[in-house]
């Protein structure tokens, strides 16, 4: 392993991937802090231009724009009351009134470095947990595999927002766009009309620019524009070593829940952000209250959003499953530099690998001087109008698609799919399914039906392979766990209409701000 | 919200019964995972009929009990206003596709930057249009030098 990191650090360190962890850093700090612009539509824009750097360099852009996009959705939530990014929802509960108490630069510190601490606990559990998953599932075969892909496609119950018939119906339609193309063991084609430009399926990254990008600016034009309010100074953004102190056990439970629920396929960073806010509340018995800016309100969720980045990409890159919309973006990255992710990356990408884990490890700590520094300009930014820079996104939008492989049908697959998920958000429908789906569909398909031909066509794999039928287990609780709940929610609520628990105000965010 | 979920149901069966059909044309190997999709689309479709269909009986037995009549025209006037908006967005893309394949892709995104701009309220044309300039030529040098990509249209 550490022959590994070694080679993961020879790796990293080059003029240029430090160079576009810098950059990385500040776009996402940007457009994290900008309402209504999310990090996953800064990385779905960046994914394009990855195309021609190296493997390393293009995921180490990416890396920085992830870390750094979640930390600077909390900006806008505490100097607007808006958050930036919907994992910073819990952060405006304490954060906004602290900047109303003319605090704003303590609590912008207080979320800076919470973030910081957060992304390096999950940095380094991401390191190891996901090398340890990895050797284990080389024995995998196609049984285990398909098993895996539904563990994959059983979160969409979970992700699947306020209906879970409209999650699975998302995620169906999903696994049909999946089918697109050339089947997998014969050849045969599918739903492609003729098209030869349909032969190869849909482009992955397309659709995912077209889900992320176009459809924040058509949501963008049935708004009313309207002025931000008046934006607090900011300075003192240093919090001083006693603070610091104060602040490690909140940080450290923060951390391990952002970790834990980022590991877990489906569980979402608003979770996350509840969670450990809701977990401190109960711990603290300290004024000022909750949500009358209280630091603490703003260093249990800081922690845990930026804790789920490194989680988040533990079943991603050990066992080639993503478990939310981000890693669906990092898997089309992987994609496009011909990488495929699970045990084989480490066997034969063992230098990418590890490069990645740093690059999680060094966005964090990059984090904390440029997010400390770039706090001061955060009033210009901010008054950036919303309207001027939907256009530049829409531009930036179809000319990243048409560099992937100058071909004007992925400028169409990215159009429509722009609709498809504007569609999707007028029916209350969540898109997140419909990405995992997408993703994992082909997956699912072809190891069934490998195993399939491996055991002459008898479905007993299914219960003669221990791996496989526990991890079928796993997806079997992890599909209904989220329906019982939301069916025993259902039915407290109606006993108890007053009762708010951390849990119903991270569905009900959401549901408000769609998928992030 | 109910009438919403009942044109989703429809629709979602229409779709499901279109995807079964395809299939059937398929080898029968070939089509074993679509039609899976199929059914599994099919019946969540019913279920989101069925819902739709109760939560709409009791809207109504929950208005006609409360003695409201639907005043929803200004409502409606505004919905038909944001759709506009929207499909206008959209149309600006479909003239950006045709326009930077056969004539321009400079041209085609300074119209598509300031149209969508105008289109989400912005009106301060002294920044819009040196800044639609700046973004295209921008856009055009950055992909077509650095990641050499090759624009088709006639023109820059």
């Amino acid at each position: 392993m550490l022959h590994n990191i070694a080679e993961g650090f020879a790796a990293l360190f080059t003029l240029e991937n430090i160079l576009f962890l810098v950059l990385g850093t500040l776009v996402g700090l940007i457009i994290g802090a900008l309402p209504g612009l999310t990090g996953n539509m800064a990385i779905a824009l960046m994914v394009p231009i990855t195309y021609t750097m190296s493997a390393t360099t293009g995921l180490t852009f990416l890396t920085a724009i992830y870390c750094s996009s979640i930390f600077g959705g909390s900006i806008s939530a505490i100097l607007l009351g808006i958050p930036g990014t919907i994992s910073s929802f819990a952060t405006t509960l304490d954060g906004y009134p602290m900047a109303k108490q003319g605090k704003a630069g303590m609590a912008l510190g207080i979320s800076t470095i919470s973030s910081v601490f957060g992304g390096l606990f999950s940095a380094i559990i991401l390191m190891f947990l996901t090398t340890v998953l990895a050797e284990f599932a080389l024995k995998f075969g196609p049984a285990e595999y398909f098993a895996v892909a539904i563990l994959g496609l059983s979160c969409i119950a979970s992700i699947g927002g306020k209906s879970i018939t409209k999650g699975l119906l998302s995620g169906f339609i999903g696994l049909f766009f999946a089918i697109i193309g050339q089947d997998p063991q014969n050849g045969i084609k599918r739903f492609t009309f003729g098209s030869i430009d349909l032969l190869s399926g849909v482009t992955l990254v397309a659709a995912l620019i077209g889900i992320f990008g176009i459809i924040s600016v058509l949501k963008n034009a049935e708004k009313k524009t309207k002025e931000n309010g008046p934006i607090p100074d900011v300075d003192h953004v240093w919090i001083g070593w006693k603070m610091c102190r104060k602040l490690l056990p909140t940080w450290l439970r923060g951390s391990i829940i952002g970790t834990i629920v980022g590991i877990i396929p489906g569980a979402g960073t608003n979770v996350a952000t509840f969670l450990a806010y809701d977990t401190e509340n109960k711990i603290n018995r300290t004024k000022p209250k909750f949500g009358e800016g209280n630091p603490k309100g703003i260093a249990a969720p800081e922690a845990a959003n930026n804790g789920v980045t490194g989680g988040s990409m533990v079943p991603l890159l050990a066992l080639g499953v993503p478990g939310n919309a981000t890693s669906a973006l990092f898997l089309g990255a992987l994609l496009l530099k011909g990488l495929t992710t699970g045990p084989v990356l480490f066997s034969e990408h063992a230098d990418v690998a590890y490069s990645l884990f740093l690059a999680f490890f060094f966005a964090n700590v990059i984090m904390a001087p440029l997010g400390l520094f770039i706090l001061r300009y955060m009033k210009k930014i901010l008054s950036v109008p919303e309207a001027l820079l939907g256009g530049i996104i829409l531009a930036f939008c179809v000319t990243g698609v048409f560099s992937i492989s100058s071909s004007p049908f992925d400028v169409l697959t990215c159009i429509f799919f722009g609709i498809l998920g504007y569609a999707f958000y007028k029916f209350d429908i969540p898109t997140a399914p419909l990405i995992v789906c997408l993703v994992l569909g082909s997956m699912a398909e072809s190891n069934l039906r490998q195993a399939l031909v491996a055991n002459k066509n008898s479905y007993s794999f299914l219960y003669t392979h221990p791996v496989a039928l526990i991890v079928l287990i796993i997806s079997a609780v992890s599909f209904f766990v989220p329906i019982i709940s939301k069916a025993v929610k259902s039915a407290r609520k109606m006993r108890h209409p007053d009762e708010v628990k951390a849990s119903d105000l991270a569905e009900e965010t959401t549901e408000e701000m769609d998928d992030d | 919200m109910p009438k919403k979920d009942i044109g989703l149901g429809i629709v979602s069966i229409g779709f499901g019964a279109w995807v079964y059909y395809i299939a059937t044309t398929l080898k029968k190997k070939a089509a074993f995972w679509p039609k899976i999709v199929a059914v599994g689309i099919i019946a969540l479709g019913v279920i989101i009929l069925i819902q739709g269909i109760i939560a709409l009986v009791k809207a109504n037995k929950a208005a006609a009990a409360a003695g409201k009549t639907a005043e929803v025209k200004t409502a409606v006037k505004q919905e038909t206003v944001k759709y506009l908006k929207v499909a206008a967005v959209v149309g600006l893309l479909v003239v950006f596709y045709f326009l930077f394949q056969y004539v321009s892709y400079i041209l085609a995104t300074v119209l598509l930057v300031t149209g969508t701009s105008v289109i989400l309220g912005y009106r301060n044309w002294k920044v819009l249009i040196p800044t639609a300039i700046v973004v295209a030529v921008l856009l055009y040098v950055a992909f077509s030098q650095v990641f050499h990509v090759h624009f088709p249209g006639a023109f820059y």
